[in-house]
């Protein structure tokens, strides 16, 4: 194991991660409820400036 | 936040990172920075790397080194964040538990960790509120300290 953190720089990555669009549906769900409460958080908060 | 952590790649505009955990297996491991359609909020997720390809977001792998599978995590967010520095990510555990584990680990690095990122939490009723230990939250939003964007 390693200690510290070599990320590979970014620009050397040419192939792009396949996430299949049944782990979207995955985190969509996951997330469908805690999204939703963000999204009253930022709709009843006018600090946020987006 | 200083913990041993393994080392990961970084791909996909610092949205994908992949490393291997070495326990009593091993496992190739993804971090997935997902954007949703709340603009500057990203989800977390993580999972196994299938041999076919595919991601399992839901196992319980159990291999012995949790802490250092959570200080890669720690170490994604912070290039995330480094990369996306006026975004949020809005996370949560995969069951209840894995939730409060998070808590917990949240409180134990807070004060090493409050000189370089904000935390909130969410309680069950919706409210977002500064990030306090030993209260309960069932998801979390950090962002680093100095977004512009403010909550």
């Amino acid at each position: 194991m390693n200690t510290t953190v070599k990320p590979t720089p970014r620009k050397a990555i040419k192939a792009k991660t396949v996430i299949p669009k049944s782990v979207d549906a995955l985190i969509d769900r996951k997330y469908a409820e805690l999204n939703k409460k963000m999204a009253e958080v930022l709709k009843n908060n006018p600090n946020f400036q987006p | 936040m200083d913990k041993p952590f393994y080392e990961f790649t970084v791909a996909d505009e610092a949205c994908t990172f992949q490393f291997v955990s070495i326990g009593q297996q091993v496992i190739q491991k993804c971090v997935v920075y997902r954007s949703t359609s709340l603009p500057h909020f990203y989800n977390l997720a993580m999972g196994d790397l299938l041999p076919n390809g595919t991601l399992d977001v839901e196992v319980v792998s159990d291999n012995g080194d949790r802490d250092e599978i959570l200080a890669t995590v720690i170490q994604t967010l912070i290039v995330f964040l480094d990369t996306h520095p006026t975004d949020f990510v809005l996370f949560t555990g995969s069951s209840p538990a894995r939730t409060r584990l998070y808590q917990i680990l949240i409180s134990h690095e807070l004060d090493q960790a409050q000189s370089l990122f904000a935390f909130w939490g969410m309680s069950e009723s919706g409210q977002l509120v500064s990030f306090e230990k030993n209260k309960p939250y069932i998801g979390f939003v950090v962002a680093l300290l100095t977004n512009p964007k403010k909550l």
